[in-house]
């Protein structure tokens, strides 16, 4: 009787330990032996090498960081990370999205990382997930946040969701801000598609 | 009795204590794993800003204002939107702020351009990306730091 509870201390502590052992398990090593791609992917990777058309295995070249002195990046990933950075310049300056993303132009002391910099580096996740199929996004996910009922800081209670209307002036930033990069119509075509797969998680109103 | 009451009640104290320091170890080496070799963000220090102006402004004067932002220093894009007449530009918030930016250039009458600032109302809503000041924002910052 005396030693039982002991026992059962012993028994939470060795559980503990085991979980705490066992439950971070790296799912992203066994992604690394062939990192996935897709033709839109190498077009990209190639395209902001600054040719045109498909060729293989140029989305997931590694190239200079433009941007991170002495760091490496996916060539495709740079691509998708120049149209996203553009496109959120086009956000905060349209009267109609800025609302939604406060962060942007959010002011943050001397030095601080950015809300700029967390929210390019998580929709650039997001896109190059979509885009080249490999599992960089860890967000939530789209339909969860964009509704009021189940995440509190979107919309409101008399608005609760936002509308297609909506979705299509932000599509229609994106493909405005990678227009003006000089990205060919139809690899623009093929992200605007890619966008609006999100569309029926994201509009309330979409079919 | 007394003693094994207190014994009981030492225990389950101990262990509630060694099972909430094994939980947060776990958030820590969760945290560590997931910034590991992580480094800064590219564009960490970039801020983004935004001044709207009342009336539509022509051609030249959006050429001469955008000369003279990007030779600010630390001003590094410049992006005029002539639909809803306002301008949206970047800059290192290490080298310059954008209260400087606008005193120095958009303050003028003349201009009649509005600083766009962010109210804490807003801010509490929308996409919120990542809130630095949370405990598990500023305890991602520390480690991060350490290890990288």
């Amino acid at each position: 009787m005396k030693t039982s509870p002991k026992i059962g201390l012993f028994l939470v502590s060795f559980t503990c330990i085991l979980l705490f052992f066992s439950a971070c398990h790296n799912n992203d090593k066994d992604d690394m032996t062939v990192i996935p791609s897709t033709p839109l992917y190498d077009t990209l990777g190639w395209f902001i090498q600054g040719a045109k058309g498909q060729v293989e295995g140029q989305g997931v070249k590694m190239v200079n960081d433009p941007d991170n002195d002495g760091k490496q990046i996916q060539a495709g990933r740079l691509a998708i990370r120049t149209v996203v950075n553009k496109a959120l310049g086009v956000i905060a300056s349209d009267n109609r999205l800025a609302q939604y993303f406060p962060t942007l132009l959010a002011e943050v002391g001397d030095g601080n990382t950015t809300g700029l910099a967390h929210l390019l580096n998580s929709f650039t996740d997001f896109v190059q997930t979509a885009v080249s199929k490999q599992n960089v996004y860890k967000g939530p996910d789209m339909k969860t946040v964009h509704n009021h009922a189940t995440f509190a800081r979107f919309g409101s209670e008399e608005h609760p969701t936002s509308t297609k209307a909506d979705f299509d002036v932000f599509v229609g930033d994106v493909a405005q801000a990678a227009a003006s990069l000089d990205v060919p119509a139809s690899v623009i075509g093929q992200l605007g598609e890619l966008l609006y797969t999100t569309e029926g998680d994201i509009a309330s109103d979409a079919n | 009795m007394k003693t094994t009451t207190r014994k009981k009640i030492k225990w389950t104290f101990f262990g509630l204590l060694g099972l909430g320091f094994l939980l947060f170890l776990t958030l820590v080496v969760h945290i560590a794993v997931m910034v590991y070799h992580k480094g800064p963000l590219p564009f960490e220090h970039v801020q983004m800003a935004r001044v709207d102006f009342q009336k539509p402004l022509d051609s030249v004067q959006i050429a001469s204002l955008e000369t003279q932002l990007l030779a600010q220093k630390g001003v590094k894009t410049s992006y005029f939107n002539t639909k809803d007449d306002n301008l949206v530009y970047t800059f290192d918030n290490r080298q310059n702020s954008s209260q400087k930016i606008y005193q120095e250039i958009f303050q003028s009458g003349a201009l009649s351009a509005k600083r766009y600032t962010v109210s804490a109302d807003d801010l509490a809503k929308g996409c919120p990306v990542m809130n630095n000041n949370s405990f598990y924002g500023k305890l991602t910052s520390v480690i991060s730091k350490a290890i990288n």
